[in-house]
């Protein structure tokens, strides 16, 4: 169920900063009166680490990777894939080839030409296991590149696969200068090169980093802005203070509980963009975990109270969920609300669950203020329903590597970031070769078949209605028990204009500008 | 200078205690550096991926192997590699320095000047307002942990008051005044907790010096107050301050962990809590080392002074 206050709110942040009908990236018309120039100081949570697009990991460093760099494809509002440095697409062989014609005349910032070769000498290079690229994973469907001529590039799949561009609208679509990666080496990371708006002009680890404005850059009269500062501040309350103070004029992550008071502040935007990412609760349904029992695991879908999570957890931001698809996506079922809190049926399923004794069940969590609310909820909700939940905490690193192992008896916080097509990550939870299935123990055959039947559909109403089933397996079978869709939450000065928050919380700083 | 000698060689084993300790503590700990950078990425990465990257950077051999390979680098001068920063640990943990050692020095030595003459004052004038105001701050300021004081800091001072910058750091080099302007309230923030101990521990030394006889002695020749105070007791009375300035030296580390976090600053502290979080071993390995080496040597130096201060410690 969507908050309509929430969309409303969100649609109104997006107008302020100068919404157009344009893919997100792209806004073709340029609004009527665009300031020049300046430097925009935007405060972000952690350091980027790295700018070379084939090894990079967090949001930070995508973020700023992707402002140098320049991504194969775009995303448009409607959640779509747009062009970018792929001008245009056309698929063949029954979904097994796509053939990409290139922008012609754009230029790498150290003067070499972007052409098809460099396309496939970035996708060569995240294949390449020496590269040690975690997007591998990403582009598994790939079987051969073919370069056709200058402009134009052939990816030949192994099987038909509809979601596969969605990665390349990210880092993995990222392209760097081979002139570049030949030259620099391991050291591509701190010297990058891309046809992207912004050129790397200086990086201080956890100090900060300064993104000045490509002048040749291929988009006509953008970037606005000279430069772009970004500042690494780990802590929400600093981050928000240098806001307040003026010392930036833009920050992420705006910490959860204040966002009701900063809505009331008037020399502050907040910005929230809805379908950021969705919270479930998941079972271990390996036999040694009382998660194997399917009763069991199905008592939490009646038995949770996502109304208190959504309130508490969450301070009544973003939305209650029920399922792994986000809203905004193109695939998103705004009237799919199948459960209600329902005590005595969730008893009656533990009941049925064949478990016996007291039922007691021990998860790891992070001391992350949302999750610990969270928790405490489900805790309580759980006793309920006569399950005793153990909460054992645990650092991030800690949570990662028990959830690897395939012992972690439940997910307290288990969450996916928004990913433009869910196959990107439904694949991962749901299918019996995905990472996540296998550290959960889930394998349903006829999941698997409905995930094959979704890559190979010829179109995107066949898709979601597919993705329909698949969520409906999903909550049946509930291994993952879905409860949220949050949101991301950007501060920005009302000086600020031409900021579009897009959903994977990546900021397009080639659109804004400084007023006055 | 034997004295000195032999006060390195006394070192080495704790040195290498802390190096082994912390190794080994690491290594206990869940997850590796491989376990976290998938993670983040939150990508499909293949076992066969995770463990050709576990391969590449060494984490599937024998933790004392590791151990012996970390310590046969680290003699020749090589810190190793950081898996997650991407870089050499020196690269990693050298800009660090400055930050942490100008912004934990300015904490220091205001300590010193405030709480020494604080201390003497409220030694002398025991149980006057002064007296009770010292004691009551003192108390503040020890139970303030450093997150409170530094959080009221910048939003007293930086938000509401606009007057010094909420976070960040600027090298001396680059801008002195701008340098000093991000060191203060990161440095105010540490010194508030060491007045504290400072004020505490000079006010009960001054207190038993003032009762010796030679101050009565001193007294009885027609000096003033405050020839007696500083001239005569504060040699005496100081010693045990010396000894606590150079223990808290470890706790001014300790410190930094939290108020660079908070201040954003880009110190050896916050390098710390990201390498721990993180598990990137080679970065925990080289603070600590670094942290263990200052923490010795100022401890030597307070010695050195010791002997400086007081003639008898040297025959000894």
């Amino acid at each position: 169920m969507i908050n309509r206050r929430t969309f409303l709110h969100s649609a109104t942040a997006s107008t302020l900063a100068g919404f157009a009908a344009s893919p997100a990236w792209a806004q073709t018309a340029a609004p009527a009166k665009v300031t020049r120039g300046g430097t925009l100081t935007a405060a972000i949570f952690a350091d980027p680490i790295t700018f070379d697009p084939h090894l990079t990991g967090n949001l930070q460093g995508r973020g700023a990777v992707m402002a140098i760099h320049d991504t194969l494809f775009g995303i448009d509002e409607q959640g779509r894939l747009a062009p970018r440095l792929a001008e245009s697409w056309e698929w063949s062989d029954g979904g097994k080839t796509m053939t990409v014609k290139l922008r012609q005349g754009v230029k790498f910032q150290d003067g070499t030409a972007f052409d098809a070769a460099a396309v496939k000498y970035n996708i060569d290079r995240i294949r390449d296991p020496k590269t040690g690229s975690l997007r591998a994973g990403e582009i598994r469907a790939l079987d051969k590149l073919e370069v056709v001529d200058a402009s134009t590039i052939r990816f030949l799949l192994k099987y038909p696969f509809a979601a596969f561009p969605f990665p390349l609208t990210d880092v993995a679509g990222a392209i760097g200068s081979p002139t570049a990666f030949e030259r620099w080496g391991k050291e591509y990371g701190l010297h990058p090169v891309g046809t992207g708006p912004f050129k790397l002009a200086e990086y201080l680890k956890d100090t900060r980093t300064v993104l000045e404005r490509n002048p040749t850059y291929w988009r006509e009269g953008r970037p606005y802005l000279d430069k772009v500062i970004l500042r690494p501040i780990p802590t929400d309350s600093t981050r928000l203070a240098e806001l307040r103070a003026g010392g930036v004029q833009f920050a992420e992550a705006l910490p959860l509980q204040d966002i009701v008071r900063l809505r009331q502040a008037k020399n502050l935007v907040v910005s929230e963009r809805v379908g950021f990412r969705w919270e479930y609760f998941g079972f271990n349904a390996h036999a040694e975990f009382p998660g194997h029992s399917k009763a069991f695991r199905q008592a939490f879908q009646w038995g949770i109270d996502r109304e208190a999570l959504h309130k508490v957890a969450y301070f009544g931001t973003g939305s209650i969920g029920f399922s792994g698809i986000l809203p905004g996506s193109p695939f998103f079922d705004a009237d799919y609300h199948p459960f209600k809190r329902d005590v005595e049926k969730a008893k009656r399923l533990i009941g049925e669950s064949g478990l016996s004794g007291p039922i007691s069940i021990t998860g790891p969590l992070q001391p992350d203020p949302v999750k610990q609310r969270a928790a405490q909820i489900f805790q309580a909700n759980a006793a309920e329903i006569g399950v005793q939940v153990k909460i054992e905490q645990v650092d991030s690193a800690g949570y990662r590597s028990l959830l690897q192992s395939g012992k972690m008896p439940m997910d307290l916080q288990g969450w996916w970031g928004y990913r433009p097509d869910p196959d990107q990550y439904l694949a991962i939870l749901l299918h019996s070769s995905g990472s996540y299935a296998r550290y959960h123990g889930y394998n349903d055959p006829e999941m698997d078949k409905l995930m094959l039947a979704q890559r190979s559909a010829g179109s995107e109403a066949e898709r979601k209605a597919i993705f329909g089933k698949i969520t409906a397996l999903m909550n049946e079978d509930a291994v993952y028990v879905p409860w949220h869709y949050s949101s991301d939450f950007k501060g920005l000065s009302p000086k600020v204009k031409g900021f579009y928050h897009a959903a994977s919380g990546i900021v397009a700083f080639e659109n804004m500008y400084l007023e006055g | 200078m034997q004295f000195v000698i032999k006060r390195v060689l006394a070192a080495i084993p704790v040195v290498f205690l802390t190096s082994v300790i912390i190794f080994s503590l690491m290594r206990l700990l869940p997850g590796d550096p491989i376990t976290v950078m998938a993670g983040q990425s939150q990508s499909d990465a293949s076992p066969e991926l995770l463990q050709q990257l576990r391969h590449q950077y060494g984490f599937d051999r024998p933790v004392y192997v590791q151990y012996g390979l970390w310590v046969q680098r680290a003699l020749s001068g090589d810190l190793g590699y950081s898996v997650y920063n991407r870089l050499p640990v020196w690269d990693v943990l050298r800009p660090r320095i400055l930050p942490t050692a100008q912004i934990g020095l300015t904490a220091w030595i205001l300590a010193i000047l405030v709480s020494l003459p604080l201390g003497a004052y409220t030694a002398v004038r025991m149980n006057s307002w002064v007296d009770w105001l010292g004691t009551a701050l003192a108390l503040i300021g020890a139970a303030m942990p450093y997150f409170l004081t530094g959080g009221l800091f910048i939003y007293f001072v930086a938000m509401r008051g606009g007057m010094l910058p909420a976070s960040g750091f600027v090298s001396p080099f680059v801008d002195f005044w701008q340098s000093v302007r991000t060191t203060i309230l990161p440095a105010l923030t540490l010194t508030f907790a060491l007045i504290a101990v400072l004020t505490r521990q000079a006010r009960s030394s001054f207190a038993e010096t003032m009762q010796l006889a030679y101050i009565r002695t001193a007294r009885a020749k027609g000096l003033g107050e405050g020839a007696v105070v500083f001239r005569h007791a504060a040699q005496n009375a100081i010693l045990p301050v010396v000894t606590i300035l150079g223990l808290q030296l470890g706790s001014l580390f300790s410190g930094a962990v939290v108020t660079e976090t908070v201040f954003a600053v880009p110190g050896v502290g916050r390098l710390l809590v990201d390498a721990i979080l993180s598990r990137d071993y080679a970065v925990v390995q080289a603070v600590v080392l670094f942290i263990t080496l200052s923490v010795v040597l100022a401890n030597l130096l307070v010695d050195i002074a010791y002997g400086l201060l007081d003639p008898r410690i040297k025959q000894s």
